[in-house]
């Protein structure tokens, strides 16, 4: 026995089925393109029109959130990359930032109290950028930052010991002997 | 093509490894085409961040939400 909502729904089908050529709807299109969905809908007069009703509504589900699924996987895609861009362009902005930073060392005369560890770390560019020979730059790759931080000063920006350890904050002995170690460390690279 | 997206979707919210794979793999080339201008280890960042990210969306991906075909023809008839 057909209830006045499955009346309805029959309807709305077969004005479908007789309309199907007139519709401009382009997921709707879509949909009747696929020819077991099409043939399902002409077959909504037959003895079984229930279970087409059912096929039908089925299908129609799977089609319409198959392609919004589609739609919002691929616009998650474009963000999610659009994001990452910007953030991979920022940091290169940082690493220009870095070396202005650098810049600012140099200037800054010596013997200036103020602590600027960070500027330091970053400072460390400046000595790779400088290497002539790819072997020393290999050798100087496998310091530890400290060491790195400390030979850079004392060779690039031609920093004291003593000075050295006045901006770092640490005794002239430690920066003597990391001296000493970071260039016996590359001497055994190198060879 | 959208049917088997439906049941993929499905088995991936059950947690089946090979269906986010397939799934993943229909997008490969708008994924090549959104890294080409990386460099190669940037490249397999955001692929990798990217399948973590889908499958993350497709978990919480509700597929109830579509209207019933009668609905939506209601609106065409109109």
């Amino acid at each position: 026995m057909i209830t006045k909502t499955d009346k309805q729904i029959f309807d709305n089908i077969l004005w479908l089925r007789e309309n199907q050529d007139k519709v401009h709807d382009s997921l709707m299109l879509n949909y009747l393109k696929n020819e077991r969905n099409r043939k399902l809908l002409n077959e909504i007069s037959s003895l079984n029109s229930e279970q087409v009703i059912e096929a039908l509504n089925l299908s129609f589900k799977k089609f319409y959130t198959g392609l919004q699924i589609t739609k919002y996987i691929s616009q998650l895609i474009d963000h999610y990359s659009g994001n990452f861009y910007r953030k991979k362009s920022r940091e290169q902005h940082h690493h220009i930032f870095a070396i202005d930073d650098d810049q600012a060392i140099l200037d800054t005369p010596i013997g200036d109290s103020q602590t600027f560890s960070d500027e330091l770390e970053l400072s460390k560019r400046f000595l790779l950028d400088q290497v002539g020979s790819f072997k020393i730059y290999k050798a100087l790759l496998k310091l530890t930052e400290r060491q790195l931080c400390i030979l850079n000063l004392h060779y690039f920006h031609q920093l004291s010991q003593k000075e050295i350890a006045f901006k770092l904050g640490v005794s002239q002995q430690l920066v003597s002997k990391t001296i000493k170690s970071a260039l016996e460390k590359i001497r055994v690279e190198i060879k | 093509m959208n049917d088997h997206m439906f049941e993929l979707v499905r088995k991936i919210k059950e947690d089946d490894e090979e269906a986010i794979e397939e799934f993943v793999s229909t997008f490969t080339p708008k994924i090549i085409n959104k890294t080409k201008n990386l460099k190669h280890h940037d490249k397999e960042d955001l692929k990798q961040e990217l399948t973590i990210e889908i499958t993350k969306a497709l978990k919480r991906f509700n597929t109830d939400k579509a209207p019933e075909l009668d609905d939506y023809i209601k609106k065409l008839k109109r």
